[in-house]
């Protein structure tokens, strides 16, 4: 019964840090703000919880687990909030989304394409992308740089505020 | 295995030391210094510090991020500095890394039992702390009682960086008339308009302050004592101050509330040291405080003398936040 | 295999050098502000190293515990708790400071400030 439980814990915690190294792999590879946090929230949700599963398993009977449960519950309310909170600022501050138009390449600036004809889309894109295509593609990536420090800093921030407070 | 954790955290708090430093946003800069006190709470606990752990956790990462995002929201977001023009800072701290890392070459390795640092007063504090106190926690035991001097001073210096940050950025005088809703939601920033990080926050508000409180209490038998439990108290209100606005905030715990804790928490300390005189003893030594238990009367010094600690922390936390935050409004 | 046993002191000196460099380099105050929060930082890791005893834990009696457990040294616990406290209200006081010069000179970068009361 011991070995079974050791097995089974061992598992949860395995799974758990794949989980989170997915989720940081993701954050890195990931071309735009809201597609990161999509792959950082893996980390918060599934991650935490699998590695939690896994240490109340090799907790026991004790006291241990109880307290391991509460702060699992904490986390699970906590923690979408966080990712809620950081999406909604981002969308309310300007950042959008990056969005592929119908030939499959992706417009400069991520401006939303307009559902429609495809002449609607094409001259606009193409002058637009000509002219200003570098100075918007530097700033997207620092914009997207300064999105991925403020938010991979934010997170666990913020969740280490509402996790110690 | 744990000597592999220990020594990723360290790389990684160098690493991100270095991205503070190299950044230009101000912005990034804060939230990396809340992350870099997060890693370096898990460093301390790493190290066997529970106590210590758990303080920089709260205040590190937690206040002092608040209070630099308020400092921010007052100034500029930029860090405009030109590029370095002259190697003398380079030099001075490459030179100081230098020598100090010279210095410590002759350090003993870490967790040396035989070091000298834990050959003198520890064993005894370790010794005498179940026989003189009988408090599972020693390094309460020690904070409050053995070195309970050190931590009067202590209070008093939180407490003069209050008034000090008070007579900077003012006092508003408290306004008799009643303020109409419109005026509450225009007055002070907030997020009222958010749904979901308000009802959330305001759920946890109750489940901060009650763990406050539980950390202030059992400060003798577990990790905890008066000055995580002042922050995390302190860290409840910031965050109502944070979903609702300054001006509901400061309806909820009012300007002389919070002032009244400060001086109460300071007052407090010392008098117990001066009713120690009183009953017959020396400054602050608690065994006379009961007649026939010395055991006893050094525990009622020491929840006492503690409960002092955290008013005062948690009015000074609470103070600040609300003198930066008010200071945007006007 | 001397080096990891002092790996955390190599670490701190490190960081007083990263701390210290933000001070010293940047001319923005509230920069220099986090450098120093930095620099205090790497004090506090120097004196809770100095506390590890090899199988300790932390030093809380437990009532049922052996008598001859091992636990870390207590004192630079004692000193870094109350530290890390003023070190939080000592900061607060400098932002406090750097808010007022905002309000007073428009600015917060040094050089220009340096400049405009040379001007005066």
């Amino acid at each position: 019964m011991d070995l079974l439980l050791d097995i089974i814990a061992s598992v949860c915690l395995i799974a758990g840090a794949f989980l989170v190294f997915v989720g940081g792999f993701g954050v890195m590879r990931m071309p735009d703000f809201y597609t990161r946090m999509h792959a950082a929230s893996l980390t918060d949700t599934g991650g935490a919880a699998l590695i939690l599963i896994g240490l109340m398993l090799q907790g026991g009977l004790t006291l241990a687990p109880v307290k391991l449960i509460a702060i699992f519950l904490f986390l699970f309310l906590t923690s979408p909030t966080a990712s809620y909170a950081l999406a909604n600022a981002a969308l309310l501050s300007g950042l959008k989304p990056v969005c592929r138009n119908e030939t499959g390449s992706a417009l400069p600036t991520g401006q939303v394409v307009a559902t429609g004809s495809p002449d609607a889309a094409k001259p606009a894109g193409k002058p637009a992308a000509k002219k200003t295509a570098p100075k918007k593609t530097a700033r997207k990536k620092t914009d997207a740089k300064k999105a991925v420090k403020k938010k991979a800093a934010k997170k666990p921030a913020g969740k280490s505020a509402r996790k110690s407070s | 295995m744990t000597i592999v954790f220990s020594l990723f955290l360290l790389s990684m708090l160098v690493l991100v030391a270095v991205a503070v430093l190299r950044t230009d946003n101000l912005f990034t800069a804060v939230m990396l210094s809340g992350v870099f006190s997060l890693i370096m709470a898990a460093n301390f606990f790493v190290l066997d510090a529970a106590d210590v752990a758990l303080t920089e956790a709260v205040i590190g990462a937690g206040i002092s991020t608040v209070l630099f995002l308020g400092a921010l929201a007052l100034t500029s977001e930029q860090d405009r500095s030109p590029p370095v023009g002259s190697w003398v800072p380079l030099l001075t701290s490459s030179a100081l890394g230098g020598v100090i890392i010279y210095a410590v070459m002759q350090a003993p390795r870490l967790g040396d039992p035989n070091a000298i640092v834990h050959m003198h007063v520890a064993p005894w504090y370790l010794e005498k702390t179940p026989e003189l106190i009988d408090v599972p926690n020693v390094v309460t035991a020690v904070l409050a009682s053995f070195r309970g001097y050190d931590t009067l001073g202590e209070v008093f210096v939180v407490f003069i960086a209050c008034i000090g940050v008070m007579s900077l950025l003012g006092r508003v005088r408290p306004r008799r008339e009643t303020i109409s809703e419109e005026t509450f939601s225009k007055q002070s920033r907030n997020l009222r308009h958010h749904l979901i990080p308000r009802v959330v926050g305001k759920m946890l508000i109750p489940f901060i302050v009650l763990f406050g409180l539980y950390v202030q209490f059992h400060g003798d038998f577990g990790p905890g004592g008066g000055f995580q439990a002042g922050a995390l108290v302190a860290a409840g209100i910031i965050l109502y101050a944070l979903l609702e606005g300054d001006t509901r905030a400061r309806q909820l715990v009012p300007e002389w509330f919070s002032s009244v804790l400060v001086a109460l928490g300071a007052f407090t300390y010392a008098s117990v040291g001066v009713a120690c005189m009183v009953m017959g003893g020396r400054f602050l030594d608690y065994s006379v405080l009961d007649p026939h238990d010395a055991i006893h009367g050094q525990h009622l010094g020491i929840l006492l003398v503690e409960a002092g600690v955290g008013m005062t922390v948690a009015g000074v936390m609470i103070t600040i936040f609300h003198a930066f935050a008010r200071r945007g409004i006007r | 295999m001397e080096i990891l046993g002092l790996y955390n002191y190599v670490v701190f000196a490190v960081l007083l050098m990263v701390g210290l460099y933000c001070i010293l380099a940047r001319t923005n105050i509230v920069k220099s502000i986090i450098g120093l929060s930095i620099f205090q930082s790497a004090v506090f890791l120097l004196y809770i190293s100095m506390d590890k005893v090899d199988g300790g834990t932390a030093p809380i009696i437990q009532p049922g515990a052996p008598a001859d457990t091992i636990y870390a040294n207590p004192l630079p616990q004692v000193l870094i708790l109350t530290a890390i406290v003023v070190g939080i209200s000592t900061t607060a006081l400098a932002l406090a400071v750097a808010v007022r010069i905002k309000e007073a000179y428009g600015t917060i970068e040094e050089d220009k400030i340096q400049e405009m009361d040379r001007e005066l």
